[in-house]
């Protein structure tokens, strides 16, 4: 049979095809091995080697009595391991059914728990958190059946924990993960996939000094993604302590004085609008006018920085940025700007008089309708039967709007002469401009010029004209002038430190967990405002008779100001088509200024009825006027 | 003694190039098992492979000790019991990895489908050979391909696609050894794409038999899934590079990124540890095998030696080039394990089994003790 010629050939071609399956075998070897074997090479080592990140412990917040406003406690996050490792059918066996049962240990159901193990944010090989913040007795109830729940690990993880629960949230602000986006980022090149952030506060604002630097381990790591060996380990470094310049109970008293205050407001009538003020929100600053530190600064409607712990949830996310509820994450001191009223005419007076439009004997008659700008654009005093025949000093301490209208427009004939005069007054006052405070999303205010103006209403020519009304309204602190509560607070310490305008702060001190001081901050001079001391204390005389004498002597009686004198203006102005914002600017002692306090309620009608009451209340405590004033502030005048 | 055999005795033609071989080729995979395992298991799968080895040298004596002529009679009868398993596979079948393809005796798993391999190949070799002018006609051709189709389809639905495409080339070397229309094997060809097709279009392939398919087309599409195995089985074989990264050594192999290192993936620990050189050497081995089997096949007294020879090579040939094209990447994942060096009792047995047959085909190539019952 074998000399069948042709099973002979039919063997020689089987042959060949041996040949020729060996001949591809070792081309495609030489091209995998050879050719691309350092490729591979390189690849094996990177499939072994995984780089665990070690979180270092983020660091604490301190009033400045040392009383812990933000610390860390441990929480219990339960996890799943290898989630996305190689899976045979059997693991996927398992692994339905570990999840029907941690379903249930958590109180969870097994599409919840499936949701949270698809979860694309994480590292593919750190475990994927599934509850964070059970119970101890969950902890050790899963560690306890650990047999039953393969690739469940439980993890101890630092989280947030506020002691003084709502107090100072907004100045405390909020932590939130880094997102996918930011990690892209690189000044987020130190952080990892799943990692916290400072998003509001001085958690945002001190973040590179509370968050430390994570540490990283190094670790051979088998197919599965389970350690085998550690290669070497970089310590995290923890993040540092925060002392700041905060008392804990007088930002408390604020924070519910204010909430107060914006109730009260609620149920008094405005003629204007016909109906009871809105007050929805206010802000209140506490701080030294000697070196800028800010003693309070509260801000409502508020919110309870908790909400936040362990991520925040979808819904209550929404109800904080939902507008029937005022938006209570914006801190109002910071953030926001009102039109400044009244308040604004400490500055405006003291520019007139130190550019020599007026003296504070300058005479005003005021008849409660003003035409100095001409017939078709009469503007109004608040006293409709107006002050009279009365002098700049007088007009302060009445708040007299016909003086400053005078004072407006004489400021605007200089226009052309010496440029915007009055703009610049405001401006060394710290207004215009961010007063540069350690706090995030700072809101500059507005002083309009005239190239504000043009730009502004840059489609709407006939709009771009700066008009003489546009000086006079500025004057008494109405129309496009803006302020926040906090540019106020630096404004009236210089008029109380006589003219030193501070750049104010929230932090007092750096230190290292183990106490070491890495910075102190120190009171930073802007600049002198550049006024007359002599002109300052006529405005300082004015503003204490404002007190004892004037539109806000109602809110102080019985307050003992022969021993306690007190300086302070009212104000209340209009944000277009809104109710008005009440204003109080004041500081005390006024012959050598301790505390500057500024109050400021939106839509809450008049200063003295509506701001002062708070100012006056905080005065009562920081003087240990009432009976349960707990506020320890040591004497730091500089 | 054995001066005193005849010339034609069959222990006088005993092939020892063959059985030099096979042996090489066994202990060379038995100690690439062990490198595979002994991090996890130690010594106990290169004993139990060690044991299997046993078995098999005496599996292929015995069996290279009877005349293959008598297995013509009995083709049949092996066929027929072979069917009878594959068939109880299904009623007292184990499950494992998502098909039923082991029958549990004792301690061991049989695997009825490798043994029908052999069945598949007797039974093949004595339809197309019975025609004493040689050449098959068309009806016995027929037949074969029917014979073949049940084995086929029996292994195909359990579901293990990997032997019934093994069965398949065992049919087409024998057929092809046998002298078939070259016409016909292509509308055969044909016959089985068309059916191929309609099985993936029906929906009879298992959803990850189609994955499998799919992935192997593009590996990167499921890099942690289907695509796992094949990538992480380049990834060892290529950082193996030239010289290897040493026996025991490499961390794909070491820290269990190979999955099934032991079986379908034993190439890659190969390909990891000992480099280009040792695959090189493993292939060597190979190639030589079945050249000596294709030289016994030339030189076989009978058709039927000759096409047993063919089957044996349609088989060993199919299976390594499938699971070597698997670990390189340029085959698809089918779950063939690497005939002689994958650990596995029925594989190991059964390939030694088949050699034996080559073997007592190669001794009685002179006649031999069987020559009365001749032709």
């Amino acid at each position: 049979m074998h000399e069948n010629e042709m099973t002979e050939r039919r063997l020689a071609v089987i042959s060949i095809t041996i040949l020729a399956a060996f001949v591809i075998i070792v081309a495609r070897l030489l091209f995998l091995q050879v050719i691309k074997g350092s490729e591979y090479v390189a690849i094996a080592t990177e499939n072994k080697i995984r780089e665990v990140p070690i979180d270092a412990v983020r660091g604490g917040v301190y009033d400045r009595n040392g009383v812990l406003m933000i610390g860390n406690r441990a929480s219990y996050v339960v996890a799943m391991t290898d989630v996305q490792a190689a899976m045979s059918d059997d693991d996927i066996r398992q692994q339905k059914d570990t999840v029907k049962k941690l379903a249930a240990t958590l109180g969870m159901t097994p599409e919840q728990v499936k949701l949270r193990l698809e979860n694309k944010n994480i590292d593919p090989y750190k475990p994927v958190p599934i509850k964070e913040d059970v119970s101890e007795q969950v902890a050790v109830s899963i560690k306890e059946h650990q047999l039953e729940f393969p690739h469940v690990i439980i993890e101890g993880k630092p989280v947030r924990e506020y002691p003084q629960g709502n107090v100072g949230a907004h100045i405390l602000g909020y932590l939130g993960e880094v997102t996918g986006d930011e990690l892209k980022q690189k000044k987020f090149s130190k952080y990892n996939l799943g990692d916290v952030i400072g998003r509001e506060g001085v958690e945002l604002s001190y973040e590179n000094e509370l968050a430390g630097n994570n540490g990283k381990q190094r670790i051979e790591v088998n197919a599965a993604g389970y350690p085998v060996a550690s290669m070497d380990v970089k310590k995290p470094s923890p993040g540092k302590d925060i002392t700041m310049t905060i008392d804990t109970n007088l930002q408390a008293l604020s924070e519910n004085l204010l909430a107060q205050a914006l109730e009260q407001a609620r149920q008094a009538y405005d003629p204007t609008s016909k109906k009871d003020y809105n007050a929805p929100a206010g802000a209140v600053v506490v701080m030294n006018p000697n070196n800028g530190e800010i003693y309070a600064l509260a801000s409502q409607p508020s919110y309870d920085p908790r909400l936040f712990t362990n991520g925040i949830s979808a819904a209550d996310w929404k109800a904080l940025n939902d507008p029937a509820n005022h938006y209570p994450l914006n801190n109002r001191a910071v953030t926001n700007s009102f039109p400044p009223g009244s308040t604004i005419k400490a500055m405006m007076a003291s520019g007139a008089m130190q550019e020599g439009i007026a003296s504070s004997q300058s005479e005003y008659n005021c008849t409660g309708k003003w035409t100095g700008a001409g017939d078709q654009w009469p503007q109004f005093c608040w006293l409709p039967e107006g002050h009279g025949r009365l002098t700049l000093n007088e007009g302060i301490v009445q708040s007299c709007d016909t003086v400053f209208y005078e004072i407006g427009l004489a400021f605007y004939k200089s226009i052309g002469v010496k440029g915007e005069k009055m703009q610049d007054y405001l401006y060394r006052f710290g207004l215009g401009k961010p007063t540069g405070v350690d706090l995030p999303g700072e809101d500059g205010g507005r002083v309009p010029t005239k190239a504000w103006k043009k730009t502004w209403n840059k489609n709407d020519p006939e709009y771009q004209i700066w008009y003489p009304g546009d000086s006079t309204n500025m004057a008494i602190g109405q129309g496009d002038v803006l302020a926040t509560p906090l540019q106020m607070a630096c404004a009236y310490s210089a008029v109380a430190n006589g003219g030193t305008l501070y750049r104010p702060h929230i932090v007092k001190r750096i230190t290292t967990p183990a106490g070491k001081v890495v910075k102190d901050v120190k009171a930073y001079k802007v600049r002198n405002v550049g006024i007359d001391p002599e002109i300052l204390n006529i405005v300082r005389d004015d503003l204490q008779q404002v007190v004892s004498n004037g539109t806000a002597k109602t809110a102080f009686e019985g307050f003992p100001l022969d021993s306690i004198p007190i300086a302070a203006k009212t104000g209340s102005a209009e944000s277009y088509g809104k109710q008005a914002n009440a204003w109080f600017a004041a500081y005390a002692p006024a012959d050598k200024p301790q505390y500057v306090v500024i109050v400021m309620i939106e839509e809450g009608g008049h200063g003295v009825s509506a701001a002062a009451p708070v100012a006056r209340k905080i005065f009562d405590n920081l003087y240990g006027l009432t009976s349960d004033s707990s506020i320890r502030i040591e004497s730091t005048v500089d | 003694m054995a001066r005193k055999l005849p010339a034609s005795h069959p222990l006088r033609h005993i092939d020892w190039p063959l059985i030099a071989l096979t042996l090489a080729l066994a202990a060379y995979g038995a100690l690439l098992i062990y490198s595979a395992t002994q991090a996890s298991v130690g010594f106990s799968e290169l004993r139990l492979q060690l044991g299997w080895i046993v078995v098999g040298v005496v599996g292929l004596a015995v069996t290279a000790s009877f005349d293959y002529l008598k297995l013509k009679t009995y083709s049949g009868v092996f066929y027929g019991i072979c069917m009878v398993l594959l068939v109880m596979v299904f009623i007292i079948g184990k499950v494992a990895l998502g098909a039923q393809r082991w029958i549990p005796i004792g301690p061991f798993n049989l695997q009825p489908s490798e043994f029908s391999k052999i069945a598949l190949i007797i039974m093949l070799a004595a339809l197309l050979s019975k025609r004493k002018e040689g050449i098959a006609n068309n009806r016995d051709i027929g037949i074969a391909v029917a014979y073949a189709m049940v084995f086929i389809l029996l292994v195909f639905i359990q579901p293990d696609l990997g032997t019934a495409l093994v069965f398949g080339a065992i049919t087409v070397g024998i057929l092809y050894a046998a002298g078939i229309n070259l016409w016909m094997l292509a509308g055969l060809g044909g016959a089985t794409a068309v059916g191929a097709f309609l099985a993936v279009k029906l929906n009879i392939l298992h959803q990850y038999q189609v994955n499998r398919l799919l992935v192997f087309l593009n590996p990167q599409s499921d890099p942690t899934g289907a695509g796992y195995n094949i990538t992480q089985a380049k990834i060892a074989i290529g950082s193996g590079q030239f010289f290897g990264r040493g026996l025991f050594l490499g961390s794909q192999t070491r820290l269990n990124f190979i999955p099934h290192g032991d079986t379908d993936f034993i190439f890659a620990v190969l390909g990891e540890q000992l480099g280009f050189i040792g695959i090189l050497i493993l292939i060597t081995l190979f190639g030589l095998l079945l050249w000596r089997i294709a030289k016994i096949a030339l030189n076989s007294r009978d058709m039927f030696g000759t096409l047993i020879c063919a089957g044996v090579i349609a088989s060993l040939l199919f299976q390594a080039f499938t699971n070597i094209g698997m670990n390189i990447g340029i085959m698809p994942v089918t779950g063939i394990p690497l005939p002689l060096i994958s650990y596995g009792g029925s594989s190991f047995l059964t390939t030694m089994i088949s050699l034996g047959l080559v073997l007592s085909v190669a001794m009685r190539r002179y006649g031999g003790v069987a020559e009365r019952a001749a032709i």
